[in-house]
């Protein structure tokens, strides 16, 4: 009775206590200890034909996917330009067992997806249905069948959307980003016209398909509400029988970054915005020697809404809804590029701030404080990654691939965070370049004018999305003659009504 | 005979429990004394925890001389408060390994950040803040007009056919605040003055408007303490919140136009004035639009975009608290006339009001529906979005639990009764987006 007095008691001078005390708003909460992250290991088994194959367990949701990952050479095609793109949209119409309409009322029947994109291909859905799926889909990878009709109705398809991205300012970027970057004559700077697609034929699909997609060049990567043992059994009985064969491979010489910076400007009529791109090619890889500081440096200067790009352009300049910088590794042929939509009128201021934060990252130590802002988030990043299950399957191809050690990924927070300030620094210097970028704007060339102060001979280049180059003149030229002529005009006039001094200024004035 | 009945029953019972794989989200609910709504959802997979509040307010509450305003105030709260430095808002949360951003809609605003699980406690100070004593200075606002209307241009000005949604809804109601576009009229937004803007804040963010959503990695009994610590004290809003309550006459008729703007292909837009979300109806018209455009081998896949009829088809209904509209957009196959893909949709709904669709249409759209609320349970910021939404609107949360059940009951009586009622041509919108090089 005694103890529950005072346990009471206790009770209640804590609550008064409690209530008494008022909370101070302004201390920022401290973290709590951090949980430790948890990676799983993926399960990897290869069949005889040389099917590498990924299984991650994962019983959150009654789901499962299967993702087939060829590994192809990027090569051109020349006047058949864009035939990967067809192969991806004609593959898995039809197969040898089953016409169009029977194979996507079966998918649609146990509400599966499944598709076909560049280097790859998938399937998807409930995992009560798993069976069924990986039978259909077994049966579109291994007896495809293309018909001159599909052909057509994705030529059709793929001309009638370049059409649309004729008048996309976003899309012409990415486009003609992708050939003033690479060139023309490199693989990812060949882009495909309407003529080249109507080039396209059957056998060209048949001839693809029996090039490329071999087992013995693909990884499938298995995630989900499923078992490695059913994985295993599944994958046997539908993929045992596919037959390896040598796949070619192409090597290409590495396009080169501008000497100095070059202007190029494709025309949009009536465009209310202009888009900018500041890029350039780059030799950089994935997971090389310097993954951990280029992309923290590449995350201060143009990473989210905290980075430079964005809180000068953006949050001080009010220029644009956003600006972002982005450092891309790639196995051909990465490249940099600080891109926004901005105003029509502060088109070179933009471009004068863009070049201004590159330019900075380069010359001046970032703080401490930005630095540990910027592991924060990568680490945080890390971890909401591990949300996906596909992330572990993920780590696992890629230790592979990439010939990384085993533990590449559980040591992945600690690598973020021994990067020093002089690391970014050194990244910044390898990596930023912006005195040999293209400067690339899609707009209304009214503004070109204002572009020759980045170009040291005043000569900005005018394309067409395609890359071709066109003969237009910046409007300034003509404004400039056009304002001379105004002038002229006036002086006629003054000559001969011989106005009086005064009133003559007051009219050339009205003009400006 | 009722044993066999019963046999029978038990047999049904069965095949739906083994068939239709439940998930269960667990969900703690409960109001703070202030009338802030809470909603725990409690999952310790990965260390990662999202905190999310979402206010009920949206353009249809502006006031039709200051339209923008919901959204222009939403990128105000990013400016920062009596305790967080302007600009700071967002470097703070990235500088503690979390993501952060905001929406507006027609209806509601919603907040969210994504942060290691061990920042709950930031992510519940900085939410507060936001809501007990936003800072906002005039440079903040100066800056946020300029950053809004160039949003503006950047997702409807400068993209084709961007400018859609504005176009057919302006002509599709003319007295409910539907009629204007969320990110509103630049001009109101160039003179909304410093007093609106508190006046708004006033009104709408406070507690009693407000659902608060914790999903993730967190302890409960230590989420509610934080809760109570942050939230507890910040006083109720006392203000009557202005709110119009307007019934849309019906649109008597049919609404055809003509826009001439930067676009290459001619499309059609229709917008169909439709049900509320959350109603059956609108289910139902879920379940049909489904039948007519979802999968490969849906009608309008089948009939329009593989006959070269259409680029691209799609048909959704929007979900809205107030009855809104179900749009159908075809893109025109390059060289033809868009009148070629208006009369193949119009012939597909005909279609679908005058004759019933088969058993295993509606099978499709069930099993495609039972695999997009599966997928939809991937990530716990989908999740504690949907579990907001609910709340807001229905005053439901666990409605997040039952989802399938929305669809499962559907039959094809009710698909043809909705497509009688709401597809018709008087109850409709049609647009022609053509190229201005067309215009005569």
């Amino acid at each position: 009775m005694k103890k529950n007095i005072i346990v009471l008691i206790t009770f209640a001078v804590c609550f008064t206590f409690a209530s008494a005390q008022t909370l101070d708003r302004s201390i920022q909460p401290k973290p709590a200890p951090t949980s430790e992250i948890q990676i799983k290991d993926a399960q990897i088994f290869t069949l005889d034909n040389g099917l590498k194959v990924f299984v991650v367990e994962d019983n959150k949701l009654p789901q499962v996917y299967f993702s087939f990952q060829f590994d192809i050479d990027t090569k051109t095609y020349g006047e058949k330009a864009g035939l990967p793109s067809i192969f991806s949209e004609v593959a898995g119409k039809a197969t040898g067992n089953m016409t169009k309409a029977e194979l996507n009322k079966a998918f649609d029947l146990i509400g599966a997806s499944f598709g076909f994109s560049g280097k790859s291909a998938y399937v998807s859905g409930l995992s009560k249905y798993r069976s069924k799926m990986i039978e259909l889909f077994a049966d579109v990878l291994l007896n495809p069948v293309f018909s001159a009709e599909e052909l057509d109705l994705a030529k059709t398809q793929i001309i009638s959307m370049l059409a649309y991205i004729g008048m996309d300012g976003g899309q012409m970027m990415q486009i003609i980003s992708q050939i003033l970057r690479n060139g023309k004559d490199h693989p990812e700077g060949e882009m495909f016209t309407a003529e080249s697609i109507r080039n396209i034929t059957v056998d060209d699909l048949n001839e693809y398909y029996k090039t490329f997609i071999a087992p013995n060049k693909t990884n499938l990567v298995i995630v989900g509400n499923i078992t490695l043992a059913d994985a295993k059994a599944e994958v046997e009985k539908y993929f045992k029988n596919w037959e390896k064969r040598e796949v070619p491979e192409y090597k290409y010489e590495q396009p080169k970054a501008p000497e100095k910076i070059r202007v190029a400007f494709v025309h949009k009529e009536g465009a209310v915005q202009s888009e900018i791109n500041v890029c350039y090619p780059l030799n950089y890889e994935f997971y090389n020697n310097d993954w951990f500081s280029a992309n923290l440096m590449s995350h201060i200067l143009g990473g989210g809404s905290s980075g430079r790009l964005f809180q000068n352009l953006r949050e001080t300049h009010s220029y644009t809804y956003g600006c972002y910088g982005e450092l891309a590794a790639d196995d051909v042929i990465g490249y940099y590029s600080a891109s926004a939509s901005v105003r029509n009128d502060v088109t070179d201021s933009a471009i004068n701030q863009i070049l201004f934060e590159m330019q900075r990252i380069i010359d001046t130590d970032v703080s401490e404080k930005d630095l540990a802002s910027a592991k924060a988030f990568a680490m945080g990043s890390f971890g909401r990654s591990l949300q996906q299950p596909g992330t572990v399957a993920k780590f696992a191809v890629e230790i592979d691939k990439y010939g990384l050690p085993a533990d590449y990924f559980k040591n992945y927070l600690k690598m973020i965070d021994a990067v020093t300030v002089e690391d970014i620094k050194m990244a910044a210097q390898k990596y930023i370049h912006p005195q040999n970028a293209w400067i690339i704007i899609v707009g209304d060339k009214k503004y070109a004018n204002t572009l020759k102060q980045f170009v040291t001979d005043g000569k900005i280049e005018f394309y067409d999305m395609y890359g071709n180059l066109t003969d237009e003149v910046a409007d300034c030229d003509c404004t400039i003659y056009y304002l001379i002529g105004i002038v002229v005009v006036l002086f006629i006039i003054f000559i001969f009504m011989k106005r009086s001094a005064a009133k003559r200024k007051r009219s050339i004035d009205s003009h400006r | 005979m009722i044993k066999k009945f019963l046999t029978v029953c038990i047999a049904v019972c069965f095949v739906s429990a083994a068939n239709a794989q439940k998930i269960n989200i667990p969900v703690v609910e409960y109001d703070l004394n202030n009338g802030l709504h809470v909603i725990l959802h409690k999952d310790n997979s990965t260390p990662n925890v999202v905190v999310s509040l979402m206010y009920h307010v949206g353009s249809k509450d502006e006031n039709p001389d200051k339209t923008g305003f919901a959204h222009f105030f939403e990128h105000l709260l990013f400016e920062g408060s009596e305790n967080i430095g302007r600009g700071e808002y967002m470097k703070t949360v990235q500088a503690n390994g979390g993501e952060l951003n905001a929406n507006t809609s027609n209806d509601r605003t919603y907040y969210y950040e994504l942060m290691p699980s061990n920042q709950l406690e930031l992510a519940l100070w900085m939410e507060s803040e936001r809501m007990l004593h936003a800072k906002i200075d005039s440079i903040g606002i100066a800056t946020q007009k300029n950053v809004v209307i160039e949003e503006r241009k950047q997702r409807m000005d400068n993209q084709q056919y961007g400018s859609f949604m504005e176009e057919v809804f302006k002509r599709a109601f003319k007295e409910h605040h539907y009629r204007w576009p969320v990110i509103g009229d630049p001009e109101h937004i160039r003179n909304a003055t410093d007093k609106d803007v508190v006046d708004f804040y006033k009104m709408y963010y406070v507690p009693n408007n407000a659902t608060l959503v914790i999903a993730g990695d967190f302890q409960t009994d230590n989420a509610k303490k934080l809760v109570e610590k942050y939230f507890g004290d910040i006083p109720r809003g006392t203000q009557q919140m202005t709110r119009y309550h307007i019934v849309e006459k019906p649109l008597g008729g049919e609404i055809k136009d003509t826009i001439y703007d930067n676009v290459t292909l001619p499309a059609v837009f229709m917008g169909y004035r439709s049900p509320a979300y959350g109603t059956k109806d609108f289910y139902t018209l879920e379940i049909m639009n489904s039948i007519l455009s979802e999968g490969n081998s849906s009608r309008f896949k089948d009939n329009i975009d593989n006959k070269k009829k259409a680029t691209q088809t799609f048909l959704l209904s929007i979900p809205m608290e107030n009855p809104g509209l179900t749009i159908v957009f075809g893109l025109a196959t390059l060289g033809h006339e868009v009148k070629e893909t208006e009369d193949a949709i119009n012939h597909e709904i005909d279609s679908i009001i005058n004759y019933y669709v088969s058993d295993e249409e509606l099978q499709k759209a069930i099993a495609t529906k039972e695999t997009e609320i599966v997928s939809s349970k991937r990530s716990i910021s989908n999740i504690a979005h949907t579990l907001a939404e609910y709340h807001t609107y229905f005053k439901n949360a666990k409605m997040i639990n039952n989802e399938l059940s929305n669809y499962s009951n559907i039959t094809k009586d009710d698909i043809k009764r909705v497509a009688a009622k709401y597809m018709t041509q008087d109850n409709r919108v049609v647009l022609y987006y053509l190229p201005k090089s067309m215009k005569k």
